[in-house]
């Protein structure tokens, strides 16, 4: 069961338990035991399964290792301590585990130094084992090692299989899993939460101890943590101190009001704004959304206020950086060398930063979560209030900001979603295990559905996972090129095939996919980087932007990519956004907000008191209520409000005559994209059309060079049609095929590291696609191709949340209200003016190619 | 399936190419698959039925009793593939049964494929002349050419058209015809089902023998499913494919 730990222990309980040594170490640095301490310490003591949430710099590392120290001191102090692996520690970021390795230097000296007073060497070895370990140290780690294993989720999963290392794991009784939350919303955290059953089916009973930062529900974390047994979930104490640590925050406005002023002064207000809020604090961390966002930034302070910032007091720090640039930036912000920093997503992450008195998220941060996330980066220290300011550029990032600010302070966070039976982390899993030793088939299903991932599998998929890896889809002869396993059906039993398969499993494991760039070359410099996706769709003469420039492209050979400079608007939109979905909990809570303002607008209130609601239910100040209150009553006098009752749709003509229908439903972009493409796949079906696709967090819209009607087909669809549409809609797209290459690389099909090579991904994109296309002839229902699928509208989009949309308005709990615009109504704007995304395509091949045929002849004609 | 006619006595049948008893066909890559396993990605091997049915059929249809297989008959340069040994000798032994005459000429891809043709008592040759005056060669690389020969027929360039439409892109086989030098030269798309080919209006031409200034002038005939489809000129695609949609 999972509990919230109510009970909360006295400081002379908790120190009763520990080792005097590490009592007297303990008292000698700090005053009294942290909150989180009094409810966990004696918990993990008695050996039982805690997650522990908590904002970041509240010392939840040492809440999970006192215990643990202690009980290796009381070992050593009894000459117990054996040779043995006694506690594994897992964080997703190298960083992470070089950061806890020193930081458990200053505990372990310590309680040496007292232990040493009494003439007794402690000797209690820690060490961080991960990709970059070298041979040597390996080797040392085998010989002598270490009582505390420090390392990630993909090294435990080699470890597993290591012949010789893996029995110095049979002593573990910890495993402390930080930053859990960042884990269990994506493939990595399905493949460690199957490292941990397989761990556990090894050596049996462990303590397993998560940290993770506030997230909600902590109960579907906590069983993530701890997994199932016979089908239910096993015990699991939660200890929730999260709204200990202050928050200060605010949402401000660069300009008095936002509507009005256009964007070019806006954005230099916001320099300004910046400018001053940096040049107030010692050290400022700004958020962007985006890589491009932050090298913006950068390049803009530096240009603006050139006394101000140079390089040696402002740096960027994102993904696409060199690992030398990122350590460079985080090594001299330890070390307070700079002002500020400028990241994407890289920094969210708990690695050791230094004192931050300010962070600053430039944009909405899209969800609750991460804006705690992000603004719990600063004030690192316990009993230090978080201080945050979030700065919005425009008219929606208002609104949105402003929800955030209010659940925020209210406590209401967006919940997290876990991946579940994926088949391709399962494949290299059950690759993995057959290394480990023959199984029975039945009891290894049983193993795999002790995890909360895969609790629910069903023995089809098993089954055809089990096939997929014996090789079942290619001829008997040819199975010892494809089979990584063999299954034996009549003793029920499967195990590994091949020699070198524990070097390929090695080689190979992993769920990150390994993403290319292309570069962009312009008269023979290199002007920036482009995704692969992005380039395969460019043909000669197209221009599109990169880094603010407009280019025209030229021809790309391999991975790099020939391009002049042009001018004018560019012709390919770039629809590969990197952009962060807008979490669907705060979009209801954004529909909520305007159901109440159209109420009140259709009651006639005043705009006093209008403003007044806006300042109290969202904490705003005097600029930001008035700008809302002006956005939501042009929307209420020249269209309708849509809200949580209310989806509009309108209808709107544009240039040319060209026909929109605009869906005003703020679900998010990963529910619209389910939404949209399942909609425009009726409508092209039934019109015979391609239809255009454009989709932002507030709505989408549909566009063809006809006239369509999208609500009839919008009625077409329904919560029961929803999946089989959507699965027809996205056969063939681009994000299907990408999605493919990933899941085929995972489920091992395509091997990034074979005899000694590492393979280009360049070369991997296009031939997965000779793949796909075999795959697809072959079985569609094939289990890679399957879980490709799965995961393009389960987890890049949100088909849950869009069929729980879809109910709604079977039900009548949500009207669709026709509006017809001249002119995009004010909520519609900004989807408009973004250009389109994708366009769907009704026409099989023969019949596109006959069409463009034609076009072609008609026009020599 | 229709013969659409290029020129004088040279047609188009499917993927092939119909010159009064000669069928010609061109760039099967046989050993393709086994080499993609080799680079980690692990695909069955699905191509050789596909290419024995698709020839059998045009054989049928065109009652060809020679044929001419215009280089890189295999994929791998430096040796021959264990998949290579098997499709390739069963694919000779095909050829010799049902035609009576068997041209095999060398392209870049086969160094090490008369070493099998050899046993079958067929050789490689560099280039083959039809009717004193159509030169069949591979066209990786320059030769010098005889003042008879009217009409070149190249492979290698592997050539595609990626035809259009908003963002949806399809790519089609084509055949292309065009000038070179005081003669004129026919590209042959690949006679195998991994890619369509390379895009000739995106990627950077292959063989020697096509020079990007020129091409613009080049018809083109799209192969799809045994159809064949005019296109016009090169320039003509182009300028479609920016009229936006």
């Amino acid at each position: 069961m999972i509990r919230k730990q109510t009970k909360k222990y006295s400081q002379k309980e908790i120190h009763k338990t520990l080792h005097p040594w590490v009592s007297e170490w303990f008292n000698s640095k700090f005053e009294k035991f942290t909150p989180a301490q009094e409810y966990a310490i004696m918990d993990i003591h008695k050996q039982k399964n805690v997650l522990i949430s908590s904002p970041t710099g509240s010392g939840k590392t040492l809440t999970a290792f006192l215990s643990i120290i202690s009980e290796l001191t009381s070992l050593s102090d009894e000459n117990l301590l054996e040779d043995k692996i006694y506690c594994i520690y897992i964080s997703p970021l190298k960083a992470l585990d070089n950061d806890i390795e020193k930081n458990l230097n200053e505990p372990l000296d310590g309680i040496n130094k007292i232990a040493l007073k009494e003439n007794k060497e402690l000797n209690i070895r820690k060490a961080v084992r991960t990709g970059d370990t070298s041979q040597y140290e390996r080797n040392k780690m085998l010989k002598k090692p270490p009582h505390i294993l420090i390392t990630t989720p993909e090294t435990l999963s080699i470890l597993l299989v290591a012949p010789k290392f893996r029995e110095k794991l049979s002593n573990v009784k910890y495993v402390i899993i930080d930053e859990i939350h960042s884990l269990a919303d994506n493939k990595r955290g399905v493949h460690l939460s199957l490292s941990l059953e397989r761990l556990q089916h090894l050596i049996g009973n462990y303590t397993r101890i998560g940290l993770s930062a506030t997230v909600y529900p902590l109960e579907k974390v906590a069983s993530f943590l701890v997994g199932y047994e016979y089908g239910q979930v096993r015990d699991c104490f939660i200890v929730d101190i999260n709204y200990l640590k202050q928050l200060d925050i605010k949402v401000l406005c660069p300009v008095e009001d936002i509507i009005l002023t256009n964007p070019e002064e806006t954005n230099l207000a916001m320099y300004e704004l910046l400018d001053d809020l940096i040049q107030k604090h010692e050290t400022t961390l700004i958020f962007t959304n985006t890589r491009s966002g932050t090298e913006n930034i950068v390049f803009n302070l530096k240009r603006k206020f050139p006394n101000h910032y140079d390089s040696n007091n402002i740096m960027a720090h994102h993904s696409s950086l060199s690992k030398e640039i990122r350590f460079e930036t985080e090594s001299n912000l330890k070390e307070g060398k700079l002002k500020v920093v400028v990241s994407s997503t890289s920094l969210e992450l708990g690695i050791d930063i230094g004192h931050i008195d300010l962070v600053i998220l430039v944009s909405s941060p899209k969800s609750v979560s991460r804006a705690l996330q992000r603004i719990g980066r600063s004030g690192h220290q316990l009993h230090e209030k978080s201080k945050g300011r979030i700065i919005v550029v425009g008219r929606d990032d208002l609104i949105e900001c402003s929800l955030i600010l209010k659940n925020a302070i209210e406590g209401h966070i967006d919940s997290l979603n876990i991946p579940c039976n994926c088949l391709d982390v399962l494949s290299q899993h059950i690759y993995g295990m057959s290394i480990e030793n023959k199984w029975d088939i039945d009891y290894a299903f049983d193993v795999i559905r002790k995890s909360y991932c895969y609790k629910d599998l069903s023995s089809e998929d098993y089954f055809s996972v089990l096939s997929y890896m014996a090789g079942e889809y290619t001829s008997l002869e040819e199975r010892y090129v494809y089979a990584k396993i063999w299954v034996d059906y009549d003793s029920n039993q499967f195990g590994k095939r091949g020699k070198l398969a524990r070097m390929l499993y090695s080689t190979n494991i992993g769920t990150i996919p390994d993403r290319s760039a292309a570069v962009v070359k312009c008269g023979g410099k290199v002007v920036g980087r482009i995704e692969e996706e992005f380039m395969e769709k460019l043909q000669k003469g197209d221009t599109f932007v990169l880094g603010g420039n407009i280019y025209r492209f030229n021809y790309a050979r391999g991975m790099s990519v020939n391009v002049s400079p042009a001018n004018g608007p560019p012709t390919i939109p770039s629809w590969f956004s990197e952009e962060l979905p807008l979490s669907f909990d705060l979009s209801l809570d954004i529909q909520r907000f305007r159901a109440n303002m159209d109420g009140k607008l259709y009651y006639g209130r005043s705009k006093t008191e209008i403003i007044e609601f806006i300042q109290e239910y969202l904490y705003v100040d005097d600029n930001a209520a008035n700008s809302i209150f002006e956005y939501f009553r042009e929307q209420f006098l020249y269209a309708e409000i849509p809200s949580n009752q209310r989806l509009v749709v309108e209808f709107y003509t544009g240039f040319g005559g060209r026909k929109f229908v605009i869906f005003h439903s703020l679900f998010g972009r990963r529910v619209n994209d389910a939404l949209s493409r399942a909609v425009a796949y009726i409508v092209a079906k039934k019109y015979k059309r391609d239809v255009m696709i454009s989709i932002s967090d507030n709505g989408f819209y549909l566009s063809s060079e006809g006239k369509i009607n999208g609500i009839e087909s919008f009625y077409e669809l329904s919560s029961e049609n929803l999946e089989n549409t959507l699965i027809n809609a996205i056969d063939k797209t681009e994000t299907l095929a990408s999605r493919f290459r990933h899941c085929a690389g995972r489920s091992l099909m395509i091997l990034r590291r074979y005899k000694g090579q590492d393979k280009s991904v360049g070369r991997q994109q296009v031939k997965s696609k000779i793949l796909l296309k075999f795959v697809e002839n072959m079985d569609n229902e094939f289990s890679i191709l399957k879980e490709a699928r799965r995961e393009v509208i389960e987890d890049y989009m949100d088909i849950k949340n869009a069929k729980r949309v879809l109910q709604w308005i079977e039900s009548g709990q949500m009207e669709i209200k026709q509006i017809n615009t001249k002119i995009p109504s004010p909520f519609a704007f900004n989807l408009v003016s973004q250009g389109y995304l994708d366009v769907l395509k009704y026409e099989d091949r023969i019949e596109f190619i006959k069409r463009m045929h034609q076009a072609i002849i008609n026009q020599i004609d | 399936m229709q013969y659409t006619k290029i020129i004088d006595n040279i047609n188009i049948i499917d993927l092939g190419i119909k010159i009064d008893d000669y069928l010609i066909i061109s760039d099967l890559h046989l050993g393709y698959e086994e080499s993609l396993n080799k680079e980690g990605i692990m695909i069955p091997k699905f191509q050789y039925n596909k290419i024995l049915d698709r020839l059998s059929e045009i054989q049928i249809e065109s009652a060809c009793t020679k044929i001419i297989i215009n280089g890189d008959l295999k994929h791998e340069f430096g040796k021959i593939s264990k998949q290579e040994w098997i499709e390739v000798n069963k694919f000779l032994d095909y050829l010799t049964n049902e035609f009576l005459e068997v041209i095999l000429i060398k392209g870049n891809h086969d160094n090490f494929t008369n070493i099998i043709s050899e046993k079958k008592n067929l050789k490689l040759c560099d280039s083959y002349l039809i009717n004193d005056k159509i030169l069949c060669i591979h066209g990786h690389k320059l030769i010098k050419l005889e003042t008879n020969v009217e009409y070149l027929i190249i492979g290698h360039e592997h050539p595609c058209i990626g035809l259009r439409s908003g963002e949806r892109v399809e790519k089609i086989k084509t055949f292309l015809y065009g000038p070179y030098n005081d003669k004129k030269i026919i590209v042959m798309p690949s006679f195998n089902f991994i890619s369509e080919g390379s895009d000739i209006l995106h990627e950077k031409l292959l063989s020697p023998f096509l020079k990007k200034e020129n091409i613009y002038d080049f018809e083109v005939y799209g192969v799809e499913n045994f159809e064949v489809l005019f296109f016009g000129k090169i320039s003509n695609i182009l300028k479609k494919n920016k009229k936006k949609v």
